[in-house]
């Protein structure tokens, strides 16, 4: 599913997309024809950078950089949260939007992250035009 | 290694959650040796030798492990163990040498998944929270002690079975996976409100519950998302067969 994502957003950056918005814990990913919205419990435990990291890595999928650092020899500190990605109207009619809900551990010491799919499900988010 | 002997996939995950615990204490309380020899042996599972005869591991393993085979069971269930063991590959193969690390880790979680059949107990049921597993024998186990309130589907055939309950108690929803990974099944608990769902939604009767589904086709495979009110929660579960939804919610009791 990360593929997926990948995938779809690949494009998506390419044509220059930002994240607009943080509201809360939401954080949005826009541009002309998709729009990917990662939100975290209101509760979460993880920083607000420790969340933006998260979401990028969501949308865009693994850069390639990984500081496991002192990991390698003293292990991870891991966090685990169910972390939702909403992609909204995949489909014309109500129930429009597809959530997908990732359990993600990441490590307080290092930038692992780690997200596996749970489940995915259409929800009632976004009217019908 | 007897009666209470651990799958081949077990033991990998034993031998590395040990390193991984080793080696997290601070660097002059390591015991390299134990380190060592469980690497050893990991690599020998892993490697080319892997076809290791049982009565070779289990000198193996006495040679690690003072204590009882019950007791390293015991140990192994609550662990996040496959992530464990790439961790502590990667461990161990920073002692061997730095250039070789993605091929170990690559080569581990090949086995892994390899084996990823071996090692689960048939009727266990893993319960997650907050990212803590806890091992159950059985569905009842887990809803009782866990004070979880919902009603479950029963399934009593073979398959699809219910191998994880994952509570997100942020969101409020119980998510259920089972074996086959195309089925989908959220629980939102305390939620009756199912008018969002219901305008182009097709109604079934299943098992005396109102069920409605909506179908989403993409490229050449259909998808049904099916909405039911059990008691006062929403049973949301998806899957490409109607019929697999059917059978589930003709199991709830
Ligand atoms: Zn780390
Ligand atoms: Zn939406």
């Amino acid at each position: 599913m990360k593929k997926l994502l990948t995938i779809l957003l690949c494009a998506v950056l390419a044509i220059n997309c930002s994240a607009l918005s943080v509201v809360n814990s939401k954080y949005d990913y826009t541009n002309d024809n998709t729009n990917i919205t990662i939100e975290f419990a209101s509760d979460s435990a993880l920083s607000a950078e420790k969340q933006q990291q998260i979401a990028d890595y969501m949308v865009y999928g693994d850069d390639g950089a990984s500081t496991y650092a002192w990991c390698w020899l003293t292990g991870h500190d891991y966090v685990y949260e169910t972390v939702l990605a909403i992609e909204h109207k995949v489909s014309d009619l109500s129930p429009r939007c597809m959530r997908r809900s990732y359990s993600v551990e990441t490590c307080t010491k290092c930038d692992h992250i780690e997200e596996t799919l749970i489940s995915q499900t259409l929800i009632a988010c976004c009217p019908e035009e | 290694m007897t009666s209470n002997r651990m799958t081949r996939a077990e033991l990998i995950r034993w031998l590395g959650d040990t390193i991984r615990t080793e080696t997290a204490k601070p660097f002059d309380e390591i015991d390299y040796d134990l380190v060592e020899e469980c690497g050893c042996l990991l690599d020998e599972l892993m490697g080319k030798s892997a076809a290791l005869s049982e009565k070779e591991i289990a000198e193996r393993l006495a040679k690690i492990l003072p204590e009882s085979g019950s007791a390293v069971r015991k140990k192994i269930k609550y662990r996040k163990l496959w992530k464990i063991a790439v961790a502590a590959a990667v461990v161990l193969c920073m002692a061997v040498t730095v250039m070789a690390v993605p091929t170990w880790r690559q080569a581990i979680l090949t086995a892994l998944n390899l084996n990823a059949g071996d090692s689960v107990d048939v009727n266990g049921i893993t319960y997650v929270r907050a990212g803590v597993e806890k091992h159950y024998n059985a569905l009842n186990d887990v809803l009782e002690n866990e004070e979880l309130d919902f009603l479950p589907p029963n399934i009593q055939t073979s398959t699809p079975r219910l191998e994880r309950i994952i509570y997100s108690d942020e969101i409020d929803i119980v998510y259920l996976r089972f074996d086959d990974v195309t089925i989908s099944y959220e629980i939102w608990l305390g939620n009756t409100d199912i008018s969002p769902y219901v305008a182009n939604a097709t109604e079934y009767h299943f098992n005396g519950y109102t069920t409605n589904v909506v179908i989403l086709k993409t490229a050449d495979i259909c998808t049904y998302y099916s909405y039911t009110i059990i008691e006062n929660d929403i049973h949301n579960i998806v899957s490409d067969s109607l019929d697999t939804i059917e059978m589930l919610i003709n199991s709830i009791s």
